[in-house]
């Protein structure tokens, strides 16, 4: 009697694999929520900052519409800002598609449904080397433990770096290999657990049969 | 019984066990004679690393991007205030941190405040635009500032034990001008930011080389 097995065998593996995916991408995913509009800002901060010593960087309520003033001629911040805005339109754009994908791919996954369950593994897999290719995680965090030679200094570094360099820099590079060594250990398993149209029942009975007819 | 061969080995041996133990297989040629000599003073790293200009990133990141939380705000800080630029006087110099071997990132935009949509920006008369470790000085006047001004205005702690919060480990600083390296031995927050000086900061293990930038202008 066979057998029917679950194409995508293991719920905790397939939890693992998804939280590991999930949580290398959380940085981008977090980033999100500062808008083209505010990332434009930041960089015309910076930007005006270094570019010129006498361009004074005025906030927008001081802005002097009359014309007269030698004020009025200074740039604003969003001035500034306002030429910057269409590429950060497109780059925020790219990041949403890119999270949607990643968490299509966890659903997927924790789902385990299995009209897509072998599907799944193969998005994980595009969504964790989609990572790799766009971020190039940071393995500083790790040669540092190198350098510190000691663990309380080691902390001391990383402890001051905020929560979004931690993320990106001791979480990801770890979370995003187990995403994607584990999308192709559950593609592999998968494949080998997904049932076949048994070729001894078909070919062998009507073998059987004239092997029955032909004996005397 | 052990072999006479073998036998005859072993004043040998406890020979060469006791000069070891003496320290004569070592480098420290003046065993029991007090405090050892200082290290040499390491040759600059060649060829030198141009950072004109906005250079890229130097060295390993340590500090991240918020180490300048303590740091200065906008208000003054010993007597140099934060204000727009005015790059009358513009000299650099380069501050180089070596841990064991290993240069770390002085991390980029300290000594600024940068703009909000309500407030004004400024820049310390000390400050970087990269993370290139080139420090610039930038006043409507010469003025001479010290290690120490930066220090204070990155808002990280420096002394002959502790810098930047690493501690616990020996610690040297050299200061290069025109090619020739000096062992300083002084309170290091005196030492001067001149024009081309390299100030190395080395914590941890003797280094080979010391880091050797170059750049355009003053």
């Amino acid at each position: 009697m066979q057998k029917n097995k679950d194409p995508m065998p293991g719920v905790w593996l397939r939890s693992i694999v998804a939280a590991a995916l999930l949580l290398a991408w959380l940085v981008p995913a977090v980033r999100l929520a500062v808008l083209p509009q505010e990332r434009a800002l930041a960089l015309a901060a910076t930007d005006l900052m270094c570019l010129s010593s006498r361009a004074a960087v005025l906030p927008p309520s001081w802005g002097d519409n009359s014309g007269t003033s030698r004020v009025a001629q200074r740039p604003t911040l969003v001035d500034v800002a306002a030429p910057m805005q269409r590429a950060f339109d497109k780059e925020w754009q790219t990041d949403l598609i890119r999270v949607l994908f990643v968490a299509v791919a966890a659903t997927a996954l924790l789902a385990g449904a299995r009209r897509v369950g072998g599907v799944a593994p193969l998005l994980v897999i595009a969504a964790a080397t989609l990572y790799l290719w766009a971020y190039e995680p940071h393995w500083d965090a790790f040669r540092l433990l190198g350098v510190t030679q000691s663990l309380p200094l080691w902390w001391h570094a990383v402890s001051q770096w905020g929560w979004s360099l931690q993320a990106e820099r001791l979480v990801a590079p770890l979370t995003v290999w187990i995403a994607l060594l584990g999308g192709c250990w559950l593609l592999l398993r998968a494949e080998g657990a997904r049932p076949r149209r048994a070729p001894s029942q078909t070919i062998q009975a009507p073998l059987r049969s004239l092997v029955t007819k032909a004996r005397p | 019984m052990p072999n006479p061969r073998v036998r005859a080995l072993i004043p040998l041996f406890a020979a060469v066990v006791a000069v070891w133990s003496c320290g004569g297989g070592g480098d420290s040629n003046d065993a029991g004679q007090g405090a050892p000599a200082p290290a040499p003073i390491p040759p600059l790293s060649q060829p030198p690393t141009d950072i004109s200009g906005t250079a890229a990133a130097q060295g390993m990141d340590y500090w991240g991007n918020n180490s300048n939380a303590n740091g200065g705000k906008g208000e003054t800080i010993d007597g140099i205030p934060c204000r727009v630029m005015d790059e009358t006087f513009h000299i650099h110099t380069h501050l180089s941190v070596v841990l064991n071997g290993q240069l770390l990132q002085i991390p980029n935009a300290l000594g600024q405040v940068p703009a909000t949509a309500t407030t004004a920006g400024c820049f310390y008369q000390i400050h970087n635009h990269d993370a290139s470790g080139r420090l610039h000085i930038e006043s409507p006047v010469p003025v001479s500032y010290t290690l120490g001004n930066f220090f204070h205005i990155w808002g990280q702690p420096l002394s002959t034990t502790n810098v930047g919060g690493i501690t616990g480990m020996p610690i040297v600083f050299y200061v290069t001008d025109n090619g020739t390296t000096t062992r300083y031995d002084g309170d290091p927050a005196a030492i001067q930011l001149t024009s081309h000086r390299l100030i190395t900061i080395q914590i941890g293990t003797q280094l080979n080389a010391i880091p050797n930038f170059t750049w355009t202008g003053t």
